[in-house]
């Protein structure tokens, strides 16, 4: 695919990612850092500060916290989002595009307001700072991209399959196991994966839907940048990076694998 | 109705079913599916049915499978009513027209779905498998996957996975349209000896004439949502009911006009129909139908030899195709009808250069009357 263009506008492209790219790895050496002031270009090396995250509670914690939310909030989305992209594809009823203007509103939606109306009515109904209501909040954002992915698997599904599985006496339930479920899989892990990292360096919601108990770990990022500079904000920067990267990689390579399935 | 009332044993070798289709109807919206579609298929036998594209033989077909409900009449197989019974439940075989095998599974696990869905004895399953893969000659491709064969040798697998099962009703849609001209032939041949030794009843659908007179034990005749005709090739090539029928099998030429006193009156000329096959109401409006070896063609000075019982028309060759056997030509005459007719190698060669001017001459007896429109 790349053989099409010239090497000119390769470079171009390389130079530019590199400094879009740059800002974020500059956290990696000075996580790296010896000296109890977080700046750049980092002084000496050691891995004091790594020791500081994975033992000071604020830290750890937070980051325990952001794993179960993210993991709960990629449950909910899978159920949501294979639930509403099977009726969406696969039902017969009017009105459809409406609806999946409603089901994808939440991408285009601004978060900051998103944000500002969950504050007020979680604080009506009493469940600000809850987990459940961050996995809710979190749910909302992230199960577009799950029905997004789901949808597009269902929609390469030919479903001719499944009417040649009920022609050959498997029921509704059988075929769904055998042959939908076997099929959309890479779709679903795909998904799996986007709703997880969305969760994950969720920000904006987790500020003003988070308490003092529960905290994610973007958010304790947030407060420390305002309170105390030390080098385990890097470290915690690096580690959020990690995982993300690990992740899209992952459906990166899922997303690939796919495309070789096909004759 | 349960399952096991359904099925049939699976150590029996498959007997055909009886399908008995009765006024079926069904409308998608505003639009056309089929309209009062009757067809009594009998135990083992390969009926074809065949239409042009959109005139219902899909959605006849998936009303049978169970895909789609009809809106009225009734659909028996050995006498059960089918209507309000899923399709899982229907025990019968179906071959698509775009193979539909499961991508993910071998072709091995392909063939032994039907059967695991049946919770079959794996030892069973297993013989089964292998003898439903010797039968389509594709035992050395078990292991594969469907995306690694041929389209032929996928649809070989279709095959074997719709009667692997030992249905008594195999029900195929245009299996071979995604295949070349050679190899469509090839398993014309193929399909018809599998379906032979199977002994199961097959309600085959094409577009292609020639695929339904090679296969067939009888045809169908689609047009508009309805059948036209039903019966053995013979009986439509020879004796058509319908101008539809006349014009879609076989190359004949169709002469309209009105009928009267035994004669079609075609721009004034009078033809005589005498011991035609076929009659309709004096006065109506009506076609004859000749086939295209029932025709003879004779260069225009020669006309005094013909007989006084036979047909002529006088016609100019606009076309001549070279066969091996024969020539095809058209010829058309002054007010404009096309005549098909086949010229003998050892005709003169004043006949078969465009331009050339000839007479036509057909046998009364040998040509068919139908209602015209
Ligand atoms: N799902 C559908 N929705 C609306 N109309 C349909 C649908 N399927 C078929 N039809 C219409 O029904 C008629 C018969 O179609 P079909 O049974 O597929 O014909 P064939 O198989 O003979 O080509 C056609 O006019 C077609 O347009
Ligand atoms: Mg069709």
């Amino acid at each position: 695919m790349t053989r099409n263009i010239p090497l000119g506008l390769k470079i171009f492209g390389g130079v530019v990612g590199m400094l879009l790219i740059m800002p974020t790895l500059v956290v990696i050496p000075m996580s790296f850092s010896a000296s109890p002031l977080l700046k750049f270009p980092p002084e000496g090396f050691s891995l004091h500060w790594y020791g500081v995250f994975f033992t000071d509670p604020l830290w750890s914690s937070a980051a325990l916290r952001s794993i179960q939310i993210a993991a709960l909030t990629t449950v909910l989305s899978l159920l949501l989002g294979t639930g509403t992209a099977l009726a969406m594809i696969r039902g017969r009823f009017r009105g459809k595009s409406p609806i999946q203007v409603l089901i994808l509103s939440p991408i285009i939606m601004p978060i900051v307001v998103l944000a500002v109306g969950l504050y007020f009515v979680y604080s009506d109904w009493k469940i600000l700072g809850s987990v459940g209501g961050l996995v809710l909040a979190h749910t909302v954002i992230a199960y577009p991209l799950v029905y997004i992915s789901l949808s597009t698997a269902l929609k390469a599904l030919d479903s001719k399959l499944e009417d040649a599985s009920a022609s050959l006496g498997a029921s509704k339930a059988y075929t769904f196991r055998r042959i939908t479920l076997p099929l959309i899989t890479p779709g679903l892990l795909t998904g799996a994966l986007f709703a997880f990292t969305m969760s994950w360096d969720e920000l904006i919601l987790s500020i003003f839907l988070t308490g003092p108990t529960v905290k994610t770990l973007p958010v304790v990022m947030w407060d420390q940048v305002q309170t105390e500079l030390s080098p385990t904000l890097a470290v915690a920067a690096t580690i959020v990076m990690l995982v993300t990267i690990v992740l899209i990689m992952c459906a990166l390579l899922i997303g690939t694998r796919r495309k070789a399935l096909k004759p | 109705m349960t399952q096991t009332q359904l099925r049939q044993p699976l150590t029996m070798t498959a007997t055909g079913g009886e399908l008995r289709i009765a006024n079926v109807r069904k409308s998608y919206g505003n639009s056309r599916g089929v309209e009062s579609v009757s067809i009594d298929v009998r135990p083992g036998e390969f009926l074809t049915m065949l239409g042009p594209s959109g005139s219902g033989k899909t959605t006849t077909l998936n009303l049978v499978a169970g895909f789609l409900d009809p809106d009225e009449g009734s659909i028996t197989l050995d006498g059960k009513e089918l209507s309000g019974v899923p399709p899982h439940l229907r025990g019968i075989g179906m071959v698509f027209q775009q193979y539909a095998l499961f991508p993910h599974m071998t072709i091995e696990e392909n063939v032994d779905y039907p059967l695991r869905v049946r919770k079959i004895h794996r030892a069973e399953r297993k013989s089964l498998v292998a003898a439903a893969l010797e039968l389509v000659q594709l035992t050395d491709y078990a292991k594969r996957k469907p995306s690694e064969l041929s389209g032929g040798q996928q649809q070989r697998v279709a095959l074997a996975r719709a009667f692997v099962f030992k249905p008594r009703l195999l029900l195929m849609d245009e299996p071979l349209g995604a295949l070349d001209k050679k190899l469509r032939e090839a398993m014309q041949i193929e399909i018809t000896r599998i379906c032979r030794e199977l002994g199961a009843t097959v309600v085959y659908v094409t577009h292609d004439q020639e695929e339904a007179l090679a296969m067939s034990d009888r045809i169908a005749i689609y047009n508009a949502g309805r059948i036209e005709q039903l019966g053995t090739a013979e009986d439509l090539y020879k004796r058509p009911e319908t101008l539809f029928v006349a014009d879609f099998v076989g190359e004949s030429t169709v002469i309209k006009g009105s009928y009267a006193k035994g004669a079609l009156v075609h721009h004034g000329r009078s033809l005589s129909t005498q011991g035609a096959h076929g009659s309709v109401a004096e006065g109506s409006a009506a076609a004859v139908v000749i086939r295209p070896e029932d025709l003879t063609v004779v260069p225009a000075t020669q006309t005094a030899a013909i007989p006084e019982a036979l047909n002529t028309l006088e016609a100019t060759v606009t076309k001549c195709v070279y066969l091996g056997q024969s020539r095809k030509c058209l010829l058309t005459t002054a007010t404009g009808l096309v005549i098909n007719a086949r010229i003998p190698l050892h005709a003169p060669p004043e006949l078969f250069n465009p331009g050339d001017s000839a007479t036509v001459t057909w046998d009364p007896a040998n040509s068919v009357l139908v209602p015209s429109d």
